[in-house]
């Protein structure tokens, strides 16, 4: 499934970032092939820089860094415990808000197609 | 690294250093967006956006540590400033008392007085806006080096010109002496406030084997 407006994407992208890291420290590319590859679109680095950032400097995620043989050096962000709680609440914040919302959209569908039919 | 990528993190770099990053934060966000550009083989513009809105976005997120007004010249840099025109005006104008004219003492008159404040207003209004405007790209490197010809010119002019009355004559061996101790000092305080850009592995890290 392709995600149409970006913006959906930008709300809940701290949550799918601490969500990601939850299966071990990574780094910032890697995020988003993963994130890509779990059907959430391209996720661009102008955007998910500035997301690990805010991340880092509230303490939900902490880096290091790796030097490669060659190349650029790495920096690997790992989930804190502090990141865990904000995943466990936001995650289930978000969940009732998406449900809300769905069952929102699901009613005014259902309606909309009732009175074309 | 290709030239497009190498051009969009020195730009990045400069636009970072605008908005009030110290040296260490620019060269981490510098290499992470290299270790991104060559992994994923990505337009550095596409990936990342334009340096300038990028940097800015990454300023958000540190609004609290960054200067208010970053890259701005404080009191004390002025003064610093002002000081140190005057340390070179007296080796300038020692120099050629001390070699050509045999030890004969140098005239201070009121337009050395002149020279030196305009050179010190040049330095809020025109040359470092004009610098300033140079380094954000928003403008052609003639126009700060215009900036500069312009003010030194009215300073000479004002130095040669407005000679009379002699407000002091002092010794050149004494001009030359205290205008190098001056300028020395300037330079030593320039020298201890530098805050170089600094790969993130300047410091001890693991090696990653690839």
């Amino acid at each position: 499934m392709e995600v149409r407006d970006p913006q959906w994407l930008r709300g809940v992208l701290p949550l799918l970032v601490l969500t990601v890291l939850t299966r071990g420290e990574c780094y910032g590319y890697d995020l988003t092939r993963q994130l890509e590859a779990a059907g959430l679109g391209t996720v661009k680095g102008g955007t998910l820089y500035p997301v690990l950032a805010r991340l880092e400097r509230d303490g939900a995620v902490v880096i290091r860094w790796s030097e490669p043989t060659s190349g650029p050096a790495r920096k690997y962000y790992r989930l804190t415990p502090a990141g865990e709680e904000q995943l466990a609440a936001g995650a289930t914040a978000w969940l009732a808000f998406a449900e809300r919302a769905t069952q929102l959209l699901r009613t005014a569908t259902e309606e909309h197609h009732d009175a074309t039919t | 690294m290709p030239r497009p990528e190498r051009d969009y993190v020195l730009e990045l770099g400069i636009q970072l250093r605008l908005v009030g990053m110290d040296g260490p934060a620019i060269g981490s966000i510098q290499e992470e967006v290299r270790d991104h550009l060559d992994s994923s083989g990505q337009d550095p513009r596409e990936a990342f956006g334009d340096p300038a809105e990028y940097a800015a976005e990454l300023a958000e997120v540190h609004r609290d540590q960054l200067p208010a007004r970053p890259f701005t010249p404080s009191a004390g840099d002025y003064l610093a400033n002002a000081v140190q025109i005057v340390g070179f005006m007296l080796v300038l104008l020692g120099v050629p008392a001390a070699v050509l004219d045999g030890g004969a003492p140098v005239d201070l008159g009121p337009g050395h007085l002149a020279g030196a404040a305009v050179v010190l207003g040049g330095l809020a209004w025109p040359l470092w806006p004009a610098y300033r405007g140079w380094v954000a790209r928003r403008c052609n490197v003639a126009v700060p080096f215009g900036a500069m010809l312009g003010v030194i010119a009215v300073s000479v002019a004002l130095m040669t010109l407005w000679t009379e009355p002699v407000l002091a004559a002092v010794s050149p061996w004494i001009a030359i002496v205290s205008g190098l101790l001056i300028v020395a000092a300037f330079w030593v305080r320039t020298w201890r406030l530098r805050d170089p850009v600094r790969r993130p592995t300047d410091d001890p890290v693991e090696v990653r084997e690839e």
